[in-house]
């Protein structure tokens, strides 16, 4: 792995510099998307901005919660310094997390602007499918996010174990996710179908991809991975988003 | 009373220009990840109160406050998001229960 480089004598983690690049290219999608949508450049890169901002937050909140009994078992080396402290401040971060935070976020700059909420999370839905892709192989890089173990073609050897790289198959499939949301935002959709195929595709593909995690230090309950938990969860509603009568009340 | 934006404008470069300094100072890359938000946050009210009003006298302060707000983000991102790091200490966390 390639957790850190070198540039100018100081150590820079490859996971943030990949990250930053991938919301980069993001925030480039949203904002290309956005015309199609009758809304401002400005408008969507703002909110772009609050979903960068809300992925941070959400993305951390989550991580911290799940790892929460064993944090509360080591309270004590919890203090300011401390090398528990630090790693948790400066790593971990659960996607989930950082999609309903992103969501979040937006959904309050829309509703602050008076913009249509649906119309928007449209044109930032395949910019963050292109961001996440780039993500992953972040992760790829910096080591986290492993596979099962394993030793077939293809395995890479993480900490001294050999390991299925499900960093990058979920990049690649996260990468053919983008083309298909970009070729189908090229037609007038109705407002919200893209964000539900978006939501629902990529609920399923992470529900499946969670089996060949290793990373068990993440949380889990009844056999199933917090992730899986909140793809069931969000899974009904993608679905809803993209079957829901044109007319309905509940969503716009 | 309504200023259009400037007080905000204001601030937002202010916090710009504080994260900008601070994410290459160790703890200072996560102060500036903060600072970096907030600044981030009050360009944008900035910009939508003098859209509303259709005054941008301090358009171009809010702007160099965003600039440099998204930089300081950017840059303390890049040094200290890792990943990786969490993962020794939450395995250890486990082994420590365990024990």
């Amino acid at each position: 792995m390639l957790p850190f480089i070198t540039v100018f004598s100081r150590q820079i983690a490859v996971y943030g510099l990949i990250n930053v690049v991938g919301a980069a290219l993001g925030i480039f999608t949203a904002v290309y998307l956005s015309r199609h949508r009758d809304l401002t450049r400005q408008d969507s890169f703002f909110a772009s901005l609050y979903a960068v901002i809300g992925f941070l937050i959400g993305g951390k909140l989550l991580f911290i919660i799940t790892i929460l009994p064993r944090l509360i078992a080591r309270r004590a080396e919890l203090y300011f310094g401390s090398e528990l402290l630090s790693s948790l401040l400066y790593g971990g971060f659960v996607f989930f997390g950082g999609l309903i935070g992103g969501a979040a976020l937006v959904w309050l700059y829309c509703r602050r602007y008076k913009l249509p909420a649906l119309r928007m999370s449209d044109s930032l839905s395949p910019g963050l499918t292109l961001a996440h892709a780039m993500g992953r192989i972040g992760c790829f890089f910096a080591g986290c996010c492993f596979g099962i173990e394993y030793h077939g073609g293809m395995a890479v050897n993480i900490n001294g174990v050999a390991r299925f790289p499900v960093q990058l198959l979920e990049s690649a499939l996260l990468f053919i996710l983008t083309g298909f949301l970009l070729a189908f935002s090229r037609k007038e959709r109705a407002a919200g179908k893209l964000t539900g195929l978006y939501i629902a595709i990529y609920s399923v593909m992470r529900f499946c991809l969670e089996f060949l995690r290793g990373d068990e230090v993440r949380g889990s309950f009844l056999m199933l991975s917090s992730s899986q938990w909140i793809s069931l969860i969000l899974l009904p509603l993608g679905a809803y988003l993209i079957f829901r009568p044109k007319k309905s009340l509940l969503l716009k | 009373m309504n200023d259009n934006g400037k007080g905000k404008a204001t601030a937002s470069l202010v916090l710009g220009i504080i994260s900008l300094v601070i994410c290459w100072l160790g703890m200072g890359a996560l102060a500036a990840i903060i600072t970096g938000i907030f600044g981030i946050v009050l360009s944008v009210q900035a910009n939508k109160e003098m859209a509303a009003a259709g005054v941008y006298d301090n358009k171009a302060m809010a702007t160099i406050g965003l600039v440099l707000s998204i930089i300081g983000l950017v840059i303390g991102g890049v040094v200290f998001v890792a990943c990786g790091l969490v993962v020794g200490a939450v395995s250890c966390i486990g082994c420590a229960a365990v024990m």
